[in-house]
């Protein structure tokens, strides 16, 4: 099956793409497509940061099954405001 | 009109105020979070050029619109909740937040209700900002919130 995935911030700088299509087996989870993302697109790092995964615009953890189409997203920690100290 | 915005458009704290002003509303407490110019650090007052706001548009909708869902759990009274990030390149003294609570009268919450919403926005929103300053730039993270970590299972990842 197809996913969507996409990256922002920093992600998306250093792998030089916003979105691309990745072909996984049917019953992956969102620890599935991490471990194939990591291996189709090693110089992310992806197993040696700290970020966020998305799927379909929800916070999700590793143990979630994906489906067909399913957007995951993966992001650094939010830094929006701009007027609190940081 | 929307309530829970992200844009590339310059945002007047008057403008979102209106959004949520109501017959039955006394008071409206306002937020801006502006981009400062100068930073004070242990290592003497950094400056700054500019910033570069990026969202993921369709997630930081949804989740301004839980947050407000949350105020109005945790104060009752609250009618209206409007919060609006900017995106794209903001100079120095511009705006990049503007939230606007609406409440019956002064007391029922709003001016908590504005705080909370920028502590959860920065906690939970997916919105990033570059820092641009004369000779670099750097995109600035967030604490982590443990709760929404993923990871591959490598130590020290938190």
């Amino acid at each position: 099956m197809q996913i969507r995935v996409r990256l922002f911030a920093t992600l998306r700088q250093q792998a030089g793409w916003a979105q691309q299509l990745l072909d996984v087996p049917a019953g992956t989870t969102l620890d599935g497509a991490l471990a194939a993302i990591d291996s189709a697109y090693p110089s992310l790092a992806i197993g040696r940061r700290t970020f966020y995964a998305a799927v379909n615009q929800e916070y999700a953890q590793g143990e979630q099954l994906l489906r067909e189409g399913d957007e995951v997203a993966l992001f650094p920690p939010v830094s929006g405001g701009g007027a609190v100290a940081e | 009109m929307k309530l829970f915005e992200i844009t590339a458009q310059p945002l007047s704290l008057d403008e979102v105020a209106r959004r949520v002003v109501r017959p039955d509303c006394g008071a409206v407490a306002t937020f801006a979070g502006v981009v400062r110019g100068t930073t004070a650090t242990q290592e003497g007052v950094r400056g700054t050029d500019f910033l570069n706001y990026e969202a993921y548009t369709e997630m930081a909708e949804a989740l301004l619109a839980r947050i407000a869902a949350e105020i109005q759990g945790r104060w009752p009274k609250v009618v209206a909740v409007s919060i609006v990030h900017r995106v794209g390149r903001l100079e120095i003294g511009e705006s990049s937040v503007v939230i606007a609570v609406a409440a019956p009268h002064r007391g029922d919450g709003c001016f908590e209700a504005c705080q909370y919403a920028i502590e959860r926005l920065k906690a939970i929103v997916p919105i990033w900002k570059e820092e641009n300053w004369a000779d670099g730039q750097v995109w600035v993270e967030g604490p982590r919130q443990p709760e929404l970590v993923s990871h591959l299972g490598v130590p020290g990842a938190l």
